[in-house]
């Protein structure tokens, strides 16, 4: 079974590059790929992608608006945000707004295709930078009776202890080692700490994340 | 221009006040002249009755015309004088009718037809002296005959030099009692009241000089209120404490006194303090009293000689005030110029009522003279009060403004020195931004194009040399964000984006972070250098290593600070060589820009990369 990809990206080049990795990769396959919110909503009618790849600054409104329909039509399908190097609040708000995982704009060709793969397979990808930036966003535990002015998330010991690792640079393998648990506890810990930041309010994540001035196109 | 007209109301105002004193006057001798039933003016004095009552049949005594001024009367403590008229009544008349005295002094007895009708309070009392007092007395209807009736007057058997009698009246009780009372209002109750009000002004102005010695003119007018009072009681006081003659010589001794007081005081109302001629006054008031101490019987002539230096006085002294005022033109000024006519004006008119040279029987005016000056102190007072307030006021408003003025310099500042603070920083940022751009990616992207222009660069070459050119660009992007001064973040991205490489390079990463206190202690230039120097490293490692291994440890400790190793189990190199190696070079550089010390000890299968900073 090969994965249905959709892609919705407006500049021209990028768009056919992620089609030829997409098309050269045995096990997936290309839904459609298109360049515009309006296209790509025409587009969704037509079937159900396992994985769809969203650039945020879009000529007819941010990528995060189609987020709310995809998420109502196929819940099981992925969404990915495809950002560029160093926009990791971007990424964040994204991920608020119900994105599982990111792709940066200028990865190189295998672990593009590895990142969409994992991302199928339950695994979000998370950088120190991004871990950092929840981190400081999160509410943590004890103090939970206080109300936090960010809003963010409430983490429990074992997510902050995992971000605090990421943070520093340690990968799955090695914080799986250091805690004692397995890798794929630690990517459940992640992909929970990523709908966390999203479940509170899914259909006000774009209104939440420019109130907290992440969006600010 | 203000100044001027309100003082020239003041002038206008003292003239009307002076017309309506002297106008009552007129008026009484009008109201006198229409009233009298009987003006008894003519009277016999019965110089050989000095005891009893004479008889209705006594012989005739010397004929004496009103007003009578000492003329002769009896002037001894034990001898009353007996003066005698008669007036005829016809039957209608007998009854209602009363008899009025002005200046029965220093007492008198009246009796008609030889009963008894009244006499002044404390007639037979040495002590007690109503001589400015007017007598009042109803006549009984059955006392009165039709035809001729006898009237004797017992003038007081005192020592006293003021012998003297001004009027008798027989009428009706009503117009009478009526001219009684206006009398008695003008001459006692009036000087009392006004005396009452100046005790309290002066009281008030006493308490503010003990509290402010430096306000001489207000224990002045203290002193002089207190003088004005002595000097008054004369007019209203009926008993003394001490004897009527030593009390008489007292209160005429407080005028030369308060004469020297009341001029010291338009001295320093004036602020013109005159030192010589006001201890002179003092001197001559204190040589006055000592001589009519000393010789009470020539009191009366020493008072006169003293009134006799002291009038050409106050004529040079009322021209000094009246230029100073006109040159000040201050309210104060033109009040306390009202004060000193009003008084002169006053002493004037009593001297000329003493000595007789005024006819009508008028009331002694001097003492009113002292509401005068009260007013003007209280000028003072109230002139002083506002001006102090307004100065105040504005001295607050001042402070205020200047407060307001200090603080927005002080706010702009801050503001100045926040701008510049963060213009500052920016540029340094600037800078350390521009830097690292030239000797990261600049470098790269130059020594790129050297490559490729000197080379036949396959494919796989020339997308490894921009692949390069992008990890520079990555680190000078995330040098620039919020967590560039987190070194471990900063080293954890570039793992999370070479780790991929590493592994299909074959290369295992081993990562070790040690105790890690302070480390956020480095600066983002030292930060963003180890990083470049962790790079250069892995890549050198993946170029040339052969390595199956690479280790990076951090740690930091109190002795050696920042600690970053890399360490790989590649084949090795001989860190003198200058040959190869732009890696190694391009690592020693950075080391340098950044203050940090490097160890680099290589051998086969072992090599290792030591940055030491010391940033605590």
């Amino acid at each position: 079974m090969t994965l249905q990809i959709a892609v919705l990206e407006d500049d021209a080049v990028l768009r056919d590059r992620y089609v030829e990795l997409v098309t050269s990769a045995p096990d997936m396959s290309l839904l459609w790929a298109v360049g515009s919110l309006t296209e790509a909503r025409r587009a969704l009618e037509s079937g159900a992608p396992d994985v769809l790849l969203v650039d945020l600054g879009l000529p007819d409104g941010s990528g995060l608006e189609i987020f709310g329909q995809v998420k109502k039509q196929f819940p099981a399908c992925e969404v990915m945000v495809v950002s560029v190097f160093g926009d990791e609040d971007n990424v964040v708000a994204a991920i608020a707004a119900g994105a599982s995982g990111y792709l940066l704009k200028d990865t190189l060709a295998e672990s593009f295709l590895e990142t969409i793969r994992e991302l199928h397979a339950g695994g979000s990808p998370i950088s120190p930078s991004i871990a950092r930036i929840l981190l400081t966003r999160a509410r943590p535990v004890p103090a939970a009776a206080i109300e936090s002015v960010a809003g963010g998330p409430e983490l429990a010991e074992r997510e902050s202890e995992i971000l605090h690792l990421v943070a520093k640079g340690f990968n799955f393998g090695e914080i799986s080692r250091l805690l004692g648990i397995s890798t794929n506890t630690v990517r459940t810990h992640i992909y929970r700490i990523y709908r966390k930041l999203s479940v509170h309010s899914r259909g006000e994540a774009v209104f939440e994340a420019k109130k907290l001035g992440l969006l600010d196109f | 221009m203000k100044l001027r007209s309100s003082g020239y109301w003041i002038f206008r105002a003292g003239l009307g006040l002076l017309a309506m004193t002297l106008l009552p006057l007129q008026g009484q001798t009008q109201d006198a002249a229409s009233l009298k039933e009987f003006n008894l003016t003519r009277l016999e004095f019965l110089e050989n009755y000095s005891g009893g009552m004479p008889p209705a049949d006594s012989e005739p005594g010397r004929m004496l015309t009103l007003p009578i001024e000492d003329d002769g009367l009896h002037n001894l403590e034990s001898v009353p004088s007996w003066l005698r008229t008669s007036f005829n009544l016809s039957s209608a008349q007998r009854a209602g009718y009363a008899i009025y005295l002005l200046h029965a002094s220093p007492g008198a007895a009246i009796y008609v037809n030889a009963v008894l009708v009244g006499a002044s309070d404390g007639f037979q009392d040495a002590k007690t002296d109503g001589w400015n007092y007017p007598l009042y007395f109803t006549l009984p209807a059955t006392l009165l005959r039709e035809g001729r009736n006898d009237l004797l007057i017992k003038l007081a058997p005192k020592n006293s030099p003021n012998r003297r009698l001004d009027s008798v009246l027989i009428g009706p009780e009503q117009p009478l009692l009526a001219l009684f009372q206006r009398q008695l209002w003008l001459r006692v109750l009036g000087v009392e009241i006004g005396s009452a009000c100046v005790a309290l002004i002066g009281l008030f102005a006493g308490v503010l000089w003990l509290r402010r010695r430096a306000d001489a003119v207000f224990g002045l007018f203290a002193l002089s209120c207190v003088l004005w009072i002595v000097r008054n009681a004369k007019f209203f006081l009926l008993h003394s404490w001490i004897s009527r003659s030593l009390f008489d010589l007292l209160t005429d001794a407080s005028l030369f006194w308060l004469i020297a007081a009341l001029v010291t005081l338009s001295f320093r109302i004036l602020e013109r303090p005159a030192r010589r001629m006001e201890i002179g006054l003092f001197g001559f008031a204190s040589l006055l009293t000592v001589v009519m101490l000393a010789s009470p019987p020539h009191a009366e002539l020493t008072a006169a000689i003293g009134n006799g230096v002291l009038l050409p006085y106050s004529a040079v002294f009322l021209a000094f005030l009246t230029w100073r005022v006109i040159r000040l033109g201050s309210v104060l000024g033109w009040l306390l110029w009202l004060a000193v006519i009003v008084t002169c004006v006053s002493a004037a008119h009593d001297y000329m009522l003493q000595f007789g040279w005024l006819a009508a029987p008028a009331p002694y005016l001097m003492p009113y003279s002292a509401l005068f000056y009260s007013i003007t102190v209280g000028w003072l007072l109230i002139d002083r009060f506002v001006r102090t307030h307004a100065a105040y006021e504005g001295l607050n408003a001042e402070l205020e403004a200047r407060l307001r003025a200090r603080e927005q310099e002080l706010a702009l500042r801050y503001t100045q020195m926040a701008t510049l603070e963060r213009d500052q920083a920016t540029a340094l940022e600037r800078d350390r931004i521009l830097r690292d751009m030239h000797d990261g990616l600049g470098l790269q992207l130059i020594s790129s194009l050297r490559l490729v222009e000197k080379h036949e660069l396959s494919r796989e070459q020339t997308a490894a040399l921009l692949v390069e050119a992008m990890d520079e660009m990555r680190i000078a992007i995330d040098s620039v964000k919020p967590t560039g001064h987190d070194l471990l973040v900063m080293l954890g991205n570039l793992r999370y984006r070479l780790e991929p490489r590493l592994a299909s390079a074959g290369i295992s990463l081993h990562w070790e972070i040690g105790e890690t206190t302070g480390i956020g202690q480095l600066a983002s230039h030292q930060v963003t250098g180890v990083t470049r120097i962790v790079q250069e490293a892995f890549t050198n490692a993946m170029k040339h290593s052969r390595a199956t291994e690479m280790r990076l440890s951090v740690s930091t400790s109190v002795e050696r600070g920042v600690q970053v190793s890399i360490a790989d189990n590649g084949r090795g190199f001989d860190t003198a060589a200058q040959h190869r190696g732009e890696g190694l070079k391009s690592i020693r550089k950075r080391a340098a820009t950044i203050g940090a010390r490097l160890d680099v000890r290589s051998r086969p299968g072992e090599t290792c990369i030591v940055i030491g900073l010391l940033s605590l």
